[in-house]
């Protein structure tokens, strides 16, 4: 998955759940008030072995194996981090996150305002969503709007190693609740992790690909895949920007606006629903704020507007792939 | 009467001040500057300072959208208090909050949550601040009767209880979830049975009498804080007032007639019966009764009207322009 064009040494690739997990060391060890709290984390390591390793490390008051109770869960981490601890949530998944909605709604995202400023809540929720599994209706959603429309939470979906490990870091080192999505099919993948202490901004798109003809903006693992798309459509002379989300709250509008003044088009692309989804809210901005420069209408593209389907070839009709992409441009592009 | 004169006096004169903060509020609300919902604490004041009487300045407490008495009582400031029902950036939570969401950092009141039972998790996080940071410190969370409707209620207890938090969950019983009564929403109705289920220690107490709270408060306290084992005190009063809204159902605080219902040993008042007890066993305490009967409503009609005429003020600066008065008020 790397991109870069030299082939680096192979100790400088890693796994993506490994950069997370390097992130969790490195943290807890320059800040004995950061604590990890969910289900499985402990002994058994994660759902995803991004927290393995971490009991031995530092102790279970600081590893927590906690019952499969996402409300308190939640709960109790927002109110550790109202008296200055910094805990890092794992929840299983996203889709189990809408059990403890309540408390990250009413509660983590509103505290701080809600006192007027007098109290804060700064604390990490980190859960994987996203398809492709075969783990069917109630594990395989993204809903990244669904924290995106809440003032108050800060939201990220890294899709590199290097961006996991930097932008976990600053996650944790933030004083505002931040959701941070992780992606199942990511945790695989291998990327160069730079070297030592970093952290990467929140809040910040990146571009991945330059390019002059059509704008792609991807969200999670769709930037992946726009980026693969974009690199086939080379050959059919189609020259595609790529532009990495990374953060869903708040959106970088600077980087999409200017990408789109420079090319006239504009496809935006989620896995999940599309319909008052992240690609809605973009191309609706994107169409407020370049109308004068589009050449085409914004395109959305998202997952199949039904809960996920068991089967392999009914799941894999129901997720964006790079060829829906293609289409999708070839069409905004007039190819 | 199992306290020196000096704490139950003090017992007396914090009740009387929330007394009096809420009935400054069913005074001032039809003024339309105080604005809002308003969950009143009136017939529940012994519960919030029988427990808090007890628990030390460094211990933390959070509670729910009835939260009025349990920020003054954990020593909240009552000038701020009133300014934020105001609206003021001078109020506790700088005017953002309003009354269900009143806030004291310097207090250790660590706010309150006003969708149940939201709190109740958030005391055991705070349990966890205090265990980590080793302050020896002990979180209270309050609820109210309905929030044990709820199912995070007890997934709090049980988190709280396998990791051994220090946390005191105080469930306020008046009997009624907004107008439900508890027998109509629980078939097991004694909520200390259902703590002591979770493995939790547990204890009742009639919260009509703020001594007998402060006893029983007393007593989970200790076993809290030298375990490092959450407890539930369970506790039982009338709400005399509306659920919602700016209504009480018993007289304003007036020195004669509360003297004459002090005598009524049955009475639902719990500064009724807080009188009475002092005056039973200290009868030479009369006078201190009455300065406090007395003289604290006064202060607070003054911190009333301090604030309303800040209110009015800022409007002006403002240019802001009341809206007109409604026809009734929804309670």
């Amino acid at each position: 998955m790397a991109t870069r064009t030299q082939a680096p040494a192979a100790t400088d690739e890693k796994l993506y759940r490994v950069a997370l997990r390097e992130a969790l060391n490195e943290e807890m060890e320059r800040d004995d008030s950061v604590y990890l709290i969910g289900e499985d984390i402990g002994k058994f390591g994660g759902a995803y072995r991004v927290t393995e390793g971490l009991l031995d490390r530092f102790g279970a008051q600081r590893v927590v194996d906690a019952p499969i109770a996402e409300e308190v869960i939640v709960g109790c981490a927002i109110g550790s981090a109202m008296l200055g601890l910094r805990p890092v949530v794992e929840l299983m998944t996203i889709n189990f996150s809408l059990v403890a909605y309540d408390q990250i709604v009413n509660n983590a995202a509103k505290i701080r305002y809600m006192f007027g400023g007098e109290a804060k809540v700064p604390m990490v929720i980190r859960m994987p969503g996203g398809a492709g599994h075969q783990l069917s209706a109630q594990h395989s959603h993204s809903l990244e709007v669904i924290y995106g429309l809440i003032p108050g939470l800060l939201v990220v979906a890294p899709t590199t190693p290097e961006d996991a490990k930097g932008m976990l870091k600053s996650a944790i080192r933030s004083d505002n609740p931040v959701m941070f999505l992780e992606s199942m099919s990511l945790y695989n993948v291998r990327g160069i992790v730079p070297p030592g202490d970093y952290t990467t901004p929140l809040g910040k798109a990146a571009l991945r690909r330059s390019g002059s003809d059509v704008t792609i903006v991807g969200v999670s693992r769709m930037a992946v895949l726009a980026h693969e798309a974009a690199k086939q459509l080379e050959e059919e002379d189609v020259d595609a920007e790529v532009i990495d989300l990374r953060s869903i709250r708040p959106i970088d509008w600077e980087p999409i606006v200017e990408s789109v003044r420079k090319t006239g088009r504009c496809v935006v692309v989620e896995e999940g629903w599309s319909t008052y989804g992240v690609t809605a809210e973009i191309a609706a901005g994107v169409s407020e704020r370049c109308f004068d420069y589009l050449d085409a209408p914004v395109r959305r593209l998202g997952g199949a507007q039904v809960p996920m389907p068991y089967s392999l070839p009914l799941e894999k009709a129901s997720i964006p792939t790079s060829e829906n992409i293609k289409q999708l441009v070839r069409a905004v592009v007039g190819k | 009467m199992d306290v020196t004169a000096e704490v139950a006096l003090e017992c007396l004169e914090r009740m009387v001040v929330i007394r009096a903060v809420e009935e400054g509020i069913c005074a001032e609300y039809s003024n339309r500057n105080i604005r809002g919902p308003v969950h009143l604490s009136i017939g529940q004041e012994a519960m919030a300072v029988g427990v808090l009487n007890v628990c030390r300045p460094e211990d933390v407490a959070v509670s729910t959208h009835r939260d009025h008495a349990h920020y003054l009582a954990k020593g909240g400031s009552v000038g701020a208090m009133i300014d934020e029902l105001y609206g003021l950036e001078s109020g506790c939570s700088r005017g953002y909050g309003g009354s269900m969401h009143l806030f004291s950092g310097e207090a250790n009141f660590m706010g309150a949550s006003a969708v149940l039972p939201g709190s109740t998790p958030i005391a055991v996080g705070l349990g966890l601040g205090c265990k980590l940071d080793g302050r020896r410190a002990v979180a209270v969370g309050f609820s109210g009767d309905g929030a044990s409707d709820e199912g995070s209620f007890f997934e709090a207890l049980n988190l709280a209880a396998v990791l051994k938090l220090p946390v005191l969950f105080v469930c306020e019983n008046n009997g009624l979830s907004t107008n439900t009564p508890l027998a109509a929403r629980q078939a097991q109705t004694d909520i200390s049975a259902k703590a002591r289920a979770f493995g939790l220690v547990a204890a009742n107490a009639d919260a009509v009498d703020v001594f007998a709270v402060r006893r029983a408060a007393a007593e989970v306290l200790d076993h809290v804080r030298s375990t490092s084992q959450p407890a539930v005190l369970a506790l039982t009063a009338d709400r005399l007032c509306a659920h919602v809204g700016p209504v009480s159902t018993i007289d304003p605080i007036d020195t004669g007639a509360m003297l004459a219902e002090a005598a009524n040993g049955a009475t639902r008042d719990p500064i009724a019966s807080c009188v009475g007890a002092i005056l039973r066993d200290e009868p030479q305490l009369r006078g201190e009764c009455i300065e406090i009967l007395e003289g604290v409503p006064t202060r607070i009609a003054a911190e009333f009207r301090r604030a309303n005429a800040a209110f009015e003020d800022r409007n002006a600066v403002a240019g802001l322009v009341a809206p007109p008065p409604p026809k009734s008020h929804t309670v």
